[in-house]
């Protein structure tokens, strides 16, 4: 073993030195891709679920370019020929080829296996890494893990070989690689057929799944046996001397004259009036060479539009699940369409032969791109024709499947092709621009579609947003069409890529730009200003020594469900149907037995539920004021809320104190009520005016709840665990929160430091009787956005007005989104002063 | 002396083309041996043939008393082969290459080709890629005479090189020929193989056209330059065994190419009537491979010898 390794160990050295950057390019793919995952907004559910897959396409990715590498390169480079005329037996060549790419691709999914470990590392799997996709498209609940980790294995070392296979069988790397497309699926394929044939002969029994998983997993061990005897033998025939007949039949294989059954000894017709423009002459390049490239580019387009528009034919619409693989498929190819425009005769050699005769560098870049507007055009009218055939069926299903309107298809596919020209100009290898285009695409695409939109929003307004928008969307086009002169010159590699340096910070920048803008007009507050809440948080946290119990039930209102109760004493317990009780005094007894002694936290669906429950006891109350009874229940209600309220005062969190507020405007409004004059020298009338006279801690309530939940959040931000809630409200409802991926990334923590002290200034001025107006409209863009003009949101004076506030503070939607709207509005203020006066 | 190359009747034929017709040639051990052809005359096709890259369709070659088709990798490991168009791995240093092949060779390859490096002048931290033309050329020189070959085959090897370097290289292939090496070489450089080459090959059309030493070539091929009293008189034909190559015509002055040409047809020319003069003068070998390769068809003589066309510009 050893001495194999070091009489072999230039020609392994070699190997794994080609192979070293498309490890790397597909490793920084997969962490851009990965990093853009991270950032996608928590709304974008599909992208969130798939994209935690994504290490797992890295060896699958490597296994479709490692041949195209090793083999392919060395071919189109002729340094096969040079390697070749050295002491070395093929045999010997291609199993050091094989084993490095095997030994790479161990490497790829241990590489792989870290990522996903990471990715366990910061919660993307909460239920424990599964594969998501099996051999037979089983779900994984089918079978042994063993075997689902097998199949991923295998079905990778399988693509490998089939990558082996057309790069020796195919001189063109293009073709090579696009022909593994096919063979790829082709084990499933089988596996489908064989069953289709069982269900034929047998009916449609059940089948053992981790039997049938096993038979699955064997084909693909046979498959890959059989596809790496024949890219051994195709090997072995590139590798040997020549025989002339051979070589007679490779050259002209793939000639029209072959296809077409004709002579080879019949002369070409040469057209006798040569082509006039530059333009078409380019055009007829286009499709000059690579004929099977473009054949299997054109045929990956067909099934994607397929895929996406015939829902409703007879044969398409019955499998539905394959639809979103076959518009991937057509995607690809429009992806692939992309770098076929500079490679082959669109490769700089090739195109200086017209740039040596005087042709403009626009008219080259109208040439190369004639193809793939004629491609596209083609696939447009195809897609409307087959969308209009399939949309006319009458079929079951057919409005279950969407089918994306054309200018949205045309708009993804001219993206696609744009950006993969980009990648195809600019970058010299053919395998790693084949797998760049494409993974470039979905992250720019998918980056710049979360955050960019997000420029309408901001200071910068729709208008600008969508000039950037459109300039970012053409910038690939326009990059190619500035750097055609110096590529057809003939600059490649570094020096290409140079020049691309501009236009390439400008697609970075144009995505950042509102992002970037924004963040300069962000009230961010200043590090001292942090610091001086760090440190009055850290005290009033210290301070407070009061046990906060938590009050959580489920409300009856509307349904029929059992109430779930947390007990004073921690335990939960189940109410059983006929033992239901949702009276006042039950509820006091339930939850506020010891309410004299402990603070209470109460989420908003149970305090809801109370609000609602207490304001239908009022109500009876006020249809039926004689009516002893209801009376009883109002009082009871009164006299649990007003112990709630009391409880909720001390609670540190900002939300318990908009409740407490909304008690004792409920309260108040009820006490000022006609029909209930006469009872106010009942006990809990008597309680509930004490609790609206004593207005005097409840800023300094305000002010703990606000560093309290201030510190809270921090505290649980830095330990990692995800930070959603601050002072109890769910920070996802507001609108402020979601600027896009990076905005949310750059946003989140200073959005809540800010609202924070904001609040505590909002407090400081209202205390001291200055206008609060301009911490409102702060906590309003903080909070709101652009979503209302502050003259109509929850900050504004409008909202804050007499009988605006109580409705405000009764209004759920409000109350359970806005901290603070209601502090120190009108209601409270007319409380105030009345409880001076009185 | 041994033969280190025996080929016979050596047939290749691609679609629509024969680019050998029965090739038979034979070079000694410790020569410096030239094939020369014009474009598509088969010259790589022949070299092809030899390193093992390419089975003939008929006829039969021995390298080193090896066969290409079964004996390759034996044939690889004692002879160099430098193609006209060396692809070699640009990603690649000048010393990571020469590593590289040093790993399939014997232990001495990566001494000697640092050696031949450092006589170039060539950096060996350049990656290929930034070489210039002549420098790859130099490269893919230096690793394949690394292992001291016995057998050196070059296809257009100067090509590329500084006049300074040619010649540097030139003197080094008579050297290894003096030390019992053998160098088959093709090459359009005349001057060049006219100064180191000691057998000369002509192929033309996939036909060994003429297989001769150097200097026996030379002596065997004359110019004839004859003046006429008028541009009709007629000129006798040449006896056996005289070959006349090519002829033209400028007025009263008729020009001819003649193989074994000696001094009684001299006299058989100088004493016909109508003759003012006869004047004889020794060709260059770029002047004799234009005269073997002539396009046309050369005419037959009376007795049988081959006569070439006459055409404006020279002998085709």
């Amino acid at each position: 073993m050893t001495k194999g390794l070091i009489n072999n160990r230039g020609l392994i050295w070699k190997e794994v030195r080609q192979l070293v950057p498309l490890v790397a390019t597909l490793f920084a793919v997969g962490l851009v891709l990965m990093l853009v995952w991270q950032m996608s907004p928590a709304d974008m559910r599909e992208m969130r679920q798939h994209g935690r897959y994504i290490p797992l396409a890295l060896p699958g990715l490597f296994a479709v370019g490692a041949a195209a590498v090793t083999v392919g390169q060395e071919r189109d480079q002729k340094t096969i020929l040079w390697l070749t005329s050295m002491p070395v037996s093929p045999g010997r060549l291609i199993r050091i080829k094989l084993a490095v790419c095997t030994a790479a691709l161990g490497v790829m999914w241990i590489g792989c296996w870290a990522l996903i470990k990471i990715e366990l590392m910061v919660g993307a799997f909460p239920g424990g890494f599964r594969f998501p996709f099996l051999p037979n498209m089983n779900q994984e609940v089918f079978i042994t893990r063993q075997v689902a980790f097998l199949s991923w294995h295998l079905h990778t070392l399988y693509i490998l070989v089939c990558g082996f296979y057309t790069s020796w069988r195919i001189k063109n790397s293009f073709a090579g690689l696009i022909a593994i497309i096919p063979l790829a699926f082709a084990p499933f394929a089988v596996v489908h057929l064989g069953e289709s044939i069982r269900r034929m002969r047998v009916g449609l029994t059940f089948m053992d799944p981790v039997t049938s998983d096993l038979a699955a997993l064997a084909v693909t061990l046979a498959a890959t046996v059989i596809v790496g005897a024949l890219a051994w033998r195709a090997a072995m025939r590139v590798l040997s001397p020549a025989g002339a007949k051979k070589e007679s039949g490779d050259a002209n294989r793939l000639s029209p004259y072959a296809v077409f059954g004709l002579s080879t000894e019949t002369p070409r017709r040469v057209p006798d009036q040569p082509f006039r423009s530059t333009t078409l002459a380019m055009l007829r390049q286009s499709f000059g060479n690579n004929r099977l490239s473009l054949l299997g580019i054109l045929l990956m387009i067909l099934v994607g539009v397929i895929g996406a528009t015939a829902g409703g034919l007879p044969y398409f619409g019955s499998s539905r699940s394959g639809g979103s693989v076959q518009i991937f498929c057509g995607l690809l190819g429009v992806c692939f369409l992309g770098v076929f425009a500079f490679t082959g005769d669109g490769r700089a050699e090739r195109l200086r032969f017209f740039s040596d005769r005087g042709a403009s560098s626009a008219k080259l870049w109208l040439g190369r791109h004639l193809l793939a507007v004629g491609v596209l055009g083609f696939a447009s009218l195809l897609y409307l024709l087959v969308g209009v055939i399939s949309q006319s069926m009458e079929r079951e299903d057919r409005y279950y499947v969407y089918m994306p309107p054309l200018t949205l298809a045309i708009l993804l596919a001219v993206y696609c092709y744009s950006l993969s020209q980009w990648v195809g100009q600019t970058v010299r290898g053919l395998s790693i621009s084949l797998i760049l285009a494409p993974a470039a695409t979905v992250a720019s695409l998918l980056t710049a579609g979360a955050v960019l939109p997000q420029g309408g929003m901001t200071t910068i307004g729709a208008f600008i947003t969508l000039a950037l928008a459109v300039l970012w969307y053409f910038l690939p086009l326009i990059a190619t069409l500035l750097s055609m002169r110096a590529y057809a010159d003939g600059v490649q590699g570094r020096k290409l890529v140079a020049k691309s340096v501009p236009a390439l910070a400008l697609f970075v920048a144009i995505p950042l730009f509102p992002s970037t803008v924004e963040y300069f007009s962000y009230p961010i507050i200043t590090a001292a200003q942090r610091s001086s809440l760090a440190h009055q948080a850290t005290k009033a946290k210290t301070s407070s020594g009061l046990s906060i119990h938590s009050i959580t039930f489920q409300t009856p209102i509307g349904g029929r469900q059992l109430p779930d109760v947390n007990r004073s004493d921690g335990s939960k317990s189940a109410v059983a149907y006929d033992d239901r009780n949702f009276s006042a005094a039950h509820l006091a007894n339930v939850y506020a037995d010891d309410a004299q002694k402990r603070g209470a936290m109460c989420d908003p669906a149970t305090f809801n539920g109370i609000l609602s429950l207490a304001s239908f006891a009022k109500v009876q109350f006020m249809h039926s004021p004689k009516d002893e009874h209801a009376l009883a229940e109002l009082n009871d209600w009164m006299e649990t809320m007003t112990k709630l309220a009391r409880r909720l005062r001390p609670s540190w969190r900002v939300i318990d104190q908009d409740h407490a507020d909304a008690i004792v405007s409920w309260v108040a409004d009820t006490l000022a009520s006609d029909q209930y004059q006469m009872h106010l020298d009942q006990p809990a009338a008597q309680a509930a005016q004490e609790l609206i006279a004593d207005t005097q801690g409840w800023s300094d309530a305000r002010r703990r709840a606000v560093l309290i939940s201030w510190y809270q959040w921090n505290e649980k931000s830095q330990s990692g665990a995800p930070a959603d809630q601050f002072g109890g409200y769910s920070i996802d409802s507001w609108y402020g929160i979601h600027r896009g991926g990076l905005g949310q990334w750059l946003f989140r923590n200073h959005m809540i430091d800010s609202i924070a002290f904001h609040l505590l200034e909002l407090l400081d001025a209202e205390e001291q009787g200055q206008s609060s107006l301009q911490q409102r409209k702060t906590l309003h863009e903080l909070i709101c956005r652009t979503y209302q003009v502050f003259e109509r949101g929850p900050y504004s004076d409008r909202a804050r007005r007499n009988g605006a506030s109580q409705a405000a503070l009764l209004n759920t939607e409000t109350r359970t989104n806005y901290p603070g709207a209601q502090w120190y509005a009108a209601w409270e203020k007319e409380l105030t002063q009345n409880a001076i006066t009185d | 002396m041994n033969h280190i190359i025996e080929t016979s009747d050596l047939k290749m034929r691609f679609r629509g083309c024969d680019a050998l017709r029965g090739v038979s040639l034979n070079v000694d051990e410790g020569t410096v041996f030239a094939l020369l052809g014009e474009n598509g005359a088969g010259k790589t096709t022949a070299i092809r043939i030899l390193t093992g890259f390419q089975l003939p369709t008929s006829g039969t070659c021995r390298i080193m008393n090896l066969d290409p088709a079964k004996d390759a990798l034996e044939i690889r490991r004692r002879t160099g082969y430098v193609s006209d168009a060396p692809a070699l791995y640009d990603w690649m240093g000048v010393g990571e290459i020469g590593w590289f092949a040093a790993t399939l060779y014997d232990e001495q390859f990566l001494p000697r080709y640092q050696e031949s490096i450092r006589r170039y002048e060539i950096p060996e931290d350049r990656k290929i890629r930034h070489l210039s033309k002549g420098q790859r050329a130099k490269v893919a020189l230096s690793l394949s005479l690394a292992h001291d070959p016995e057998l050196l085959i070059l296809d257009e090897p100067t090509s590329g090189l500084d006049p300074m370097v040619r010649r540097d290289f030139l003197e080094s292939m008579i050297d290894r020929a003096a030390s019992g090496r053998t160098v088959f070489l093709s090459s359009h450089q005349m001057a060049e193989v006219e100064r180191v080459a000691d057998v000369i090959a002509i192929l033309h059309n996939g036909k060994v056209r003429v297989c001769e030493p150097l200097d026996t070539l030379k002596d065997s091929v004359t110019e004839v330059a004859i003046s006429l009293e008028d541009p009709l008189v007629a000129l006798p034909t040449l006896p056996a065994p005289a070959e006349v190559l090519g002829e033209q015509s400028y007025g009263r002055q008729r020009s001819m190419v003649v193989r074994h040409y000696d001094s009684a047809m001299h006299d058989l020319l100088a004493t016909r009537v109508g003759v003012t003069g006869v004047a004889e003068r020794a060709l260059s070998l770029e002047e004799i491979f234009i005269a073997f390769t002539g396009r046309s068809q050369s005419r037959k003589p009376v007795d049988g010898a081959e006569v070439p066309m006459v055409t404006e510009g020279g002998v085709v």
